[in-house]
């Protein structure tokens, strides 16, 4: 028994797919500046592409990490809540 | 067996799970957006269909119920895949261990004909990319990426506890010979080792891949499980020969006549007067009706589990007794009732042969 009823009846489909598109950008934008940080640091001579890749946040770092994590996740899904 | 995974995999892994666990306050309120409109416990019907008819479009009806559902589609959805990637990332680092685990000094014993049932065959399993046996490291993917990082942040790290709290339920004291059914990674044969260190301890799974990662768990730990590949239907294992046969978090993956079938090949194995112990899921009559719709609703229908329905519903105490156990009760443990347990006895006194 497979249940097709939308989960988000009434977002109109076109706000989902702007706003999927915006997000895209935004994750574009990051990752574009991401690699051009690793870009200017290696003409500088400080290699980071592999450090960033094997970084293991320390108790302090993963604790900040979770918290911003949580305020982001809780920011998308009431963004979501009120867009219903 | 240390690892550590890349920045991309980390993340992803970390913000799936943290969805998963903070979106769960969406069910808190559609419960309390629904409370005054919803009929009291005592007024919902019993059966699972009439309750669906009555609560399903309610409860559809609140926003917040249908972002929890896109949430856990999504998350359900892409923790398989997610995992994959995550271990392809690190793929080069790990394999060389992951396989040396494998080497000594204890090994799998594959089956010549692997049995395959329809009802495991292909089937992913709690939308889980890739089943139980569809990556060439679907052990260690299961077992420590999906289980460790993933499952268990979401039960608050309960869910080895609950595993021993199974064997230990087991009426037997030192038992030689124990025979686990479904061991998969090996996480409850953990807890059965832990609850009884002294016995030797047989373990056979449908899957290849999961039986690797458990022998890589028992290899770096010193501990010396017979791990086979079988189905519980038929083990091949001499009849009258364990203390103990048991499993946890198999039954529900069974349809009822596969679970019967298992039953009756728990019973030819167990020695006469010895124990099967069955550990899983809360069986629907110990809920109360909106907690039946909502285990229902989540799991049959929402979470990729066909079979869960059925296991509710049978009482596998009925079943043990149909396959001939001398006695059998089916009961939940401790004050929530999970999980539900079958403790089926067969006649006799005789020792282990
Ligand atoms: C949810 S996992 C189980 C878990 C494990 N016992 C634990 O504690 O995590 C279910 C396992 O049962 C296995 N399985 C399913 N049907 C089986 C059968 N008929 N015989 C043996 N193993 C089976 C699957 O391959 C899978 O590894």
């Amino acid at each position: 028994m497979t249940d097709t009823t939308p989960n988000l009846r009434n977002v109109d489909i076109d706000r989902l797919g702007k706003a999927l598109l915006t997000l895209a950008g935004e994750v574009w934008t990051l990752r574009d500046r991401q690699r051009i940080l690793e870009a200017v640091l290696e003409a500088q001579g400080i290699a980071v592409s592999d450090a960033l890749e094997r970084y293991q946040p320390d108790t302090e770092l993963a604790a900040q990490l979770a918290e911003q994590r949580a305020a982001f996740i809780e920011a998308l899904l009431r963004s979501l809540e009120n867009g219903d | 067996m240390e690892y550590a995974l890349h920045q991309h995999g980390r993340a992803a892994i970390e913000f799936l799970a943290d969805l998963r666990i903070l979106s769960d306050r969406l069910e808190q309120l559609a419960d309390a957006r629904t409370a005054a409109t919803r009929p009291a416990n005592a007024e919902l019907p019993a059966g699972i269909d009439a309750l669906h008819a009555t609560l399903t479009p309610l409860l559809e009806d609140v926003p917040e119920f249908r972002l929890l559902r896109l949430c856990r589609d999504w998350t359900l959805e892409q923790h398989g895949s997610l995992a994959m990637a995550a271990f392809e990332e690190i793929r080069d680092e790990v394999t060389a261990e992951l396989d040396r685990l494998q080497q000594q000094p204890h090994a799998v014993h594959y089956a010549d004909h692997p049995p395959r049932p329809a009802y495991w065959e292909g089937y992913e399993f709690h939308k889980s990319a890739g089943g139980w046996d569809g990556h060439d490291y679907m052990g260690f993917v299961h077992g420590e990426l999906i289980h460790r990082k993933m499952v268990n942040p979401n039960f608050a790290g309960m869910i080895y506890a609950v595993r021993k709290s199974v064997a230990a339920a087991a009426p037997v004291t030192d038992p030689l010979r124990i025979l686990e059914i479904g061991c998969c990674s090996g996480q409850y044969t953990q807890g059965i080792a832990e609850v009884f260190p002294d016995a030797r301890i047989s373990a056979c799974d449908l899957s290849a891949r999961q039986l690797e990662q458990a022998q890589r768990y028992a290899n770096e730990h010193g501990l010396n499980w017979e791990l086979f590949q079988a189905g519980g239907e038929a083990t091949g294992q001499p009849d009258d020969h364990f203390d103990l046969v048991t499993s946890y978090a198999v039954f529900h993956e069974l349809p009822t006549a596969a679970a019967a079938e298992v039953l009756r090949e728990c019973l030819r194995v167990t020695r006469p007067g010895g124990y099967t112990v069955i550990g899983d899921v809360k069986a629907y009559h110990a809920f109360d009706a909106y907690d039946r719709w909502k285990n229902d609703y989540w799991n049959q229908v929402h979470g990729g589990d066909p079979y869960w329905r059925e296991y509710a519903s049978t009482s596998l105490a009925d079943l043990a007794l149909a396959a001939g156990f001398a006695e059998a009760s089916w009961e939940g443990l401790g004050p929530h009732q999970y999980p539900f347990v079958l403790i089926a006895r067969k006649a006799g006194n005789g020792h282990t042969t």
